[in-house]
């Protein structure tokens, strides 16, 4: 059978396909849908030093293909995630990879530090991407200068893998991935989501409290596709891929592209045992190609004329 | 729990607005208490892309166990489920999230519905009916007599069915909160006495029950809508203020997740206007 084993710094998954913060809770929710133990990894929903409410609803609107969500990262914190979920996450064999975020940089850092002191984490997951709050979040994703500060703190305060999360809308997201490598990170994920809105012409409002939200879903496939191939042109670090992954193509598309791993997001939310269909199916291409291992597929688009260059 | 495979048996227009649609394929144990809901995929492609939240009914059919469910055609996915035939394959999640909670038979139930509200309630006093509840009373808006729903069937021995319509083309001519307040205004010596409520509804029509059972001392529960897009309690996306009874001050409100906490409510744990 195939090797399916993939390596994101020192951290081994058992294959590439992990459940996207925010759409798989603390991991716990989805054990009546899926065995756990199968899954490649768990970013569990982003935690803050303090707990946090969120926006105000309506937080969700479906459009084409997608959905625009504005959770504003409502989450109970990292104290209580460490007490309350991590004990029951743990007795599976997953990895558990938190994901992360604060107002400030020394909010990150002691988040981080604090989940470095406990069993049962797998790495560090640091969102630097997210539209949805009024501070941090994004800001510190869209400047290469910021996001490399904020890296390299946040290595300080912790030994485990670092992954830093990215926004597809920073000017020139190939520079922050490249600053984000310099400073320390093990791995870059993207995309999160992207700005967008909608709006009830009957009403002439918008349909989210907060005006805009984060697109995601198939909608936003190509145009992750396309950020994850530019990016993983330009690091050496692993690149972790996502973006409307809805099927095991899907998958293998980032995969090719160069991603060593890939999140699944939103289509959780349309079929909860959608992971385990995208592992088989990823076995199942390995198997019908006759490849041994999955890193003989990560990276090997082949581009007409450059095709002497890459064999 | 997976997602269940399940067949449209059935599928037609039963008043101006709604559709009753029977669906075959769940298991022997398959039960839906009232209040609970599936999330129903419409198409099996990305379009659209989210599943569709629906009151559930299990119903006994030729072919055995199937569900029923009623809906209004709203919108895009309501619109696509109305063009459905018998055999087409869809999938189901489900039963979620918390219904009504009965107390003991011998209340009396004040039912109060606005619009497709009914659908839940219309499975409650089933239930009710099956546990030996005797003093029921529903109150049924509707915006014209031909969508009022459920009408012959909600007219037994154990109910007193009081429908309300916009045009009064049948029944109070008005909104059915203000019946419901005429009702009790009557009532007044009882003063709410052994009374419970149950609501569902559009959420200014839920507000204004709640406001009149608070004033009677009568329990409230409601049956709230949401935006949803997992029903699983993951997205955060169905999210509702409550009140935290236990912590008292300006720091205790909280969201909670309808899907998971509700849809069924204690009409004092909201933070009004939801
Ligand atoms: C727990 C629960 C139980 C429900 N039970 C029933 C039922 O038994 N029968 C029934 O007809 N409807 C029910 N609904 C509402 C139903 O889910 C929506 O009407 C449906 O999702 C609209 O889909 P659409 O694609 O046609 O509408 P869209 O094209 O998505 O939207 C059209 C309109 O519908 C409204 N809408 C969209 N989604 C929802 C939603 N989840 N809740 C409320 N309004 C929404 C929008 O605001 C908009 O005005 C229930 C909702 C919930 C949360
Ligand atoms: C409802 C919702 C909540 C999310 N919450 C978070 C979060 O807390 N932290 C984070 O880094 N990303 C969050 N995301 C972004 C996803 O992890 C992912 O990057 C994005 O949705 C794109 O992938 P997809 O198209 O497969 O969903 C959230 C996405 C959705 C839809
Ligand atoms: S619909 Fe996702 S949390 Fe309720």
């Amino acid at each position: 059978m195939a090797d399916l084993t993939t390596k994101i710094g020192k951290l081994t998954l058992k294959n590439p396909v992990l459940a996207a913060s925010g759409t798989f809770g603390y991991g716990l929710e989805y054990s009546h849908y899926l065995d756990l133990n199968e899954l490649g990894g768990i970013v569990v929903k982003g935690l803050s030093l303090h707990p946090r409410n969120g926006n105000p609803p309506p937080r969700i609107m479906e459009t084409t293909g997608g959905m625009l969500n504005s959770i504003g990262l409502q989450n109970i914190g990292v104290e209580a995630f460490i007490t309350e979920k991590l004990p029951d996450l743990r007795r599976y064999d997953v990895a558990v990879i938190a994901n992360i975020f604060g107002n400030t940089i020394e909010e990150y850092a002691q988040v981080a530090r604090r989940l470095s002191a406990v069993e049962g984490i797998a790495g560090i997951e640091v969102n630097i991407s997210c539209p949805n709050i009024k501070a941090g979040g994004i800001m510190f994703g869209r400047d290469p200068g910021q996001a490399e500060m904020l890296t390299a703190r946040v290595r300080k305060a912790t030994l485990l893998p670092l992954l830093v999360k990215l926004t597809p809308d920073a000017p020139d997201i190939s520079e922050v991935a490249r600053r984000v490598q310099d400073a320390g990170a093990d791995a870059i994920s993207l995309v999160n989501t992207f700005v967008g809105m909608a709006i009830d012409v009957e009403t002439a409002t918008p349909f989210l409290s907060t005006i805009t939200g984060g697109l995601s879903g198939p909608a936003i496939k190509p145009l992750a596709l396309r950020l994850v191939w530019e990016v993983a042109r330009k690091v050496t670090i692993p690149v972790v891929g996502m973006g409307g992954i809805a099927s095991a193509r899907d998958a293998l598309e980032f995969i090719i592209a160069g991603a060593h791993a890939v999140q699944v997001g939103t289509a959780n939310f349309i079929n909860p045992s959608i992971c385990i269909d995208i592992i088989n199916g990823i076995r199942d291409y390995l198997h019908a190609k006759d490849i041994q291992n999955l890193n003989h597929v990560v990276g090997s688009l082949r581009i007409k004329g450059n095709e002497a260059a890459s064999d | 729990m997976k997602s269940t495979p399940v067949t449209v048996l059935s599928n037609k227009r039963i008043a101006p607005h709604c559709f009753r649609m029977v669906l075959s394929g769940i298991s022997e144990e398959f039960d839906v208490e009232p209040g609970r809901f599936i999330m129903l995929r419409v198409g099996d492609r990305y379009d659209p892309l989210l599943r569709r939240p629906f009151a559930a009914y299990v119903t006994e059919t030729v072919r055995g166990k199937a569900l029923e469910i009623f809906y209004a055609v709203v919108g895009y996915g309501t619109g696509i489920m109305s063009g459905m035939t018998p055999d087409t394959r869809l999938e189901v999640l489900g039963p979620l999230g918390n219904g009504f909670t009965i107390p003991d038979p011998s209340r009396r139930f004040l039912i109060v519905a606005g619009g497709m509200g009914i659908v839940p309630l219309r499975g409650l006093t089933h239930r009710l009916i099956d546990t030996n509840c005797h003093n029921i009373h529903v109150f049924a808006g509707a915006k014209t007599k031909s969508h009022l729903l459920f009408e012959e069937e909600l007219k037994t021995r154990e109910i007193s069915f009081h429908p309300a319509t916009d045009d009064g083309s049948t029944g109070y001519h008005g909104f059915v909160t203000d019946r419901l307040d005429r009702f009790l205004a009557k009532d007044l010596p009882k003063k709410g006495n052994g009374t419970v409520c149950f609501a569902c509804g559009p959420s200014a029509m839920l507000e204004a029950v709640a406001g009149i059972a608070d004033r009677y001392g009568i329990p409230c529960q409601v049956s709230l809508e949401s935006r949803m897009a997992c029903g699983i309690g993951v997205c955060l996306g169905c999210a509702v203020k409550l009140r935290n009874h236990r912590t008292p001050g300006p720091d205790n409100e909280y969201y909670g997740r309808v899907c998971v906490e509700g849809p069924v409510f204690e009409s004092k744990d909201l933070v009004w206007p939801i």
